[in-house]
């Protein structure tokens, strides 16, 4: 017996895409090259702040501020490579799995990057901001006093506090969500 | 030397083609479903056929080779979907019941009518429904849709007697020429 609706889909006037495998050899080296640029271009995005914080590390300040200089440019490398191990996880994905087990792994993959944002993005960068911190404020405090190094510091901590609260907050709320997601996965399968 | 050009190349090419060749217009009418631009649905089409052909490299016989390229075209279409999914979230096959009919009756009594309206259908099902419902339509059964999806048979064929019952009423035979 036939049926009218598949009969209606497979009546579509399409024409299949025909690829030679040299094509798709040379397909495949393009889009590789693009992918290429672009991590270049991420990374680059990296280089800027260890650049100058390296530079801050060799310039003649003084050894606290060297010090946080160093952390900083350390912590950023930690980011870097953060990034670079998860896209390296992206690209390994198994895309002759099944449906729903692909799915499932990218949404986990998605949650575990996001549920951990703060231990692999934001707490590498946190001991150079306290260090750099620090640095800011015993140089006012040198000069001005405790109470003028304090009121100096205050606002670009809490601007700090609050940008690292509110990405590790916004991750938890998109990870949870993401959970979500799995379970119902789960439910069905 | 690149992967692309291993010097075992000549088992994935051939594979490749025996798949272009068995199930190239289905490929091409699952990203013409999941992506309603023309020209998107273009480069989708591609990037399933580059990603089907990288594939096979690993392919050791262990499931169709159908099995196979069906996996792997849902799962870059999928991916592709989720992508363009900000503004217009996925429902369940169950949600759709409630979509509204098309305003004029008339202009639904074409071919092309028609599978504008069973594509715009299929794009807003969640990825593991609109797998299910595109590879019934595309004249699997309820084991190879389960083979390919990773559901269990017996789920598969509840949601393809869904299906059935909901294109039956949403496109009778009164919508094709």
């Amino acid at each position: 017996m036939t049926d009218p609706i598949r009969d209606l889909w497979a009546s579509q006037p399409i024409a299949p895409l025909r690829l030679s495998p040299e094509e798709l050899g040379r397909r495949a080296r393009h889009l590789d090259r693009r992918v290429r640029r672009r991590n270049a271009l991420e990374y680059g995005a990296g280089a800027i702040p260890i650049l100058v914080f390296g530079a801050m590390a060799i310039a003649p300040v003084e050894p606290l501020m060297r010090l946080a200089a160093v952390v900083i440019v350390l912590g950023v490398l930690v980011v870097v490579c953060g990034i670079h191990r998860r896209a390296g996880a992206s690209r390994a994905e198994d895309w002759a799995a099944p449906i729903l087990d692909h799915h499932r792994a990218q949404l986990v993959r998605q949650r575990d990057a996001l549920g951990s944002v703060w231990r692999w993005y934001l707490a590498p960068l946190v001991p150079g901001l306290v260090l750099l911190f620090a640095s800011v404020w015993r140089n006012v405090h040198d000069t001005a006093g405790a109470s003028a190094a304090t009121a100096r510091i205050i606002p670009p901590v809490l601007i700090a506090a609050i940008v690292f609260a509110g990405i590790h907050w916004l991750n938890r709320v998109a990870a949870r969500r993401l959970t979500r997601a799995i379970a119902a996965l789960d439910r069905r399968s | 030397m690149s992967r692309d050009n291993p010097p075992s190349e000549a088992p994935r090419d051939r594979l490749y083609t025996e798949a272009a060749e068995a199930f190239g217009p289905a490929l091409a009418r699952l990203a013409r479903a999941v992506e309603r631009d023309p020209e998107r649905a273009r480069d989708l089409e591609q990037d399933i056929h580059l990603a089907l052909w990288r594939s096979l490299d690993g392919f050791a016989g262990d499931c169709a080779l159908a099995t196979w390229t069906y996996r792997v075209a849902h799962n870059v279409a999928a991916s592709h979907a989720a992508r363009g999914a900000r503004t217009a979230p996925f429902v369940g096959l169950d949600a759709i019941a409630e979509f509204p009919a098309p305003d004029d009756p008339e202009r639904a009594a074409g071919t092309a009518q028609a599978l504008d309206r069973l594509r715009a259908l299929i794009a807003r099902l969640t990825p593991a429904d609109r797998s299910v419902i595109l590879l019934y339509l595309e004249g699997l059964d309820a084991r190879q849709i389960g083979e390919i999806t990773g559901l269990t048979t017996n789920y598969v064929g509840v949601k393809v007697h869904r299906i059935k019952a909901l294109l039956s009423r949403r496109f009778t035979p009164g919508d094709q020429p």
